[in-house]
């Protein structure tokens, strides 16, 4: 890939050239796709070609942000990484039946009693549940994306068009809403008239 | 500058540390909590759970990434 090259296209492209757009992308599919298939080795073909159209078609809607034409071909892969990132997170969450799952013995601060045949997974899925009864959508939300997709703060703050400080307070309120499940449970006490108690009203 | 409530900062140093932990950076809770001394009581708790869900997360991630390679040899 020229670099001039790709800048006189992509400046042709800012004035809706639409032959200059189908250029551009004859000279950068294979690379980019070549470039998600190695970042992503896991993604298949398909996914991996529809990351890279997708990339192109949003560099092309987003062209008035680029300051320089001459560093189109960094931030389109950087578009690219970005989408690919979110969709190995949206697998993550169709993935699987859990959205809950359990929590290690540790956190429960009790020992196994020795007829619970419940697995490891059983009881990180029966914690969750349980603290999903106490949490705001909301908070669910980031907490399973914070700690089971492993998005970053600024990943979450895109994704739910909020801000960095209002996913920090989510987060926080329901790791906080989490803790106290956990507590009640270790108490073995039954958590919605538990919670009820405390708060003087139903959850 | 707006300066931030004990809440604020303590939901601020949970997603920061958050972060630390997820990428791998994260430093012991305590040394954390040298840097935030004035909030140790409330955020102590919130960063032990964070650590004790994520090692839950990622044994669990460990645990289905066996047996689907079980499964399915070979790239997807």
């Amino acid at each position: 890939m020229d670099p001039k090259t790709i800048a006189v296209l992509v400046e042709s492209c800012r004035r809706q050239d639409s032959r200059a757009q189908h250029t551009l992308w004859n000279l950068v599919a294979g690379p980019l796709f070549a470039w998600v298939k190695s970042r992503f080795p896991r993604f298949q073909e398909a996914d991996g070609r529809a990351i890279a159209c997708e990339a192109f078609a949003r560099a092309l809607l987003r062209l008035h942000k680029l300051e320089s034409a001459s560093h189109f071909v960094t931030w389109l892969f950087s578009i690219a990484e970005h989408i690919a990132k979110d969709y190995v997170a949206d697998e993550e969450l169709r993935d699987d039946d859990i959205a809950l799952e359990s929590v290690p013995e540790t956190a429960f601060r009790r020992r196994p009693q020795q007829d619970d045949t419940r697995t490891f997974d059983d009881h990180l899925l029966e914690l969750l549940r349980a603290a999903f009864i106490v949490l705001t959508p909301d908070q669910a939300t980031v907490v399973v994306w914070r700690l089971r997709t492993r998005l970053d703060r600024a990943g979450i703050s895109r994704r739910l068009g909020k801000s960095v400080e209002a996913v920090d307070m989510l987060f926080m309120r329901g790791m906080e809403r989490v803790r106290r499940v956990l507590r009640i449970r270790t108490e073995g006490r039954d958590l919605l008239s538990a919670w009820e108690e405390e708060d003087g009203c139903a959850v | 500058m707006r300066r931030l409530t004990d809440e604020g900062k303590c939901a601020a140093a949970l997603g920061e540390y958050t972060d630390l932990l997820l990428a791998g950076r994260a430093p012991s809770i305590d040394l954390f909590l040298r840097a935030n001394a004035d909030i140790e009581e409330r955020l102590r708790p919130l960063l032990e759970s964070a650590v004790a869900l994520l090692d839950g997360f990622e044994a669990l991630r460990r645990r289905k990434a066996g047996r689907k390679s079980k499964k399915e040899p070979g790239p997807r």
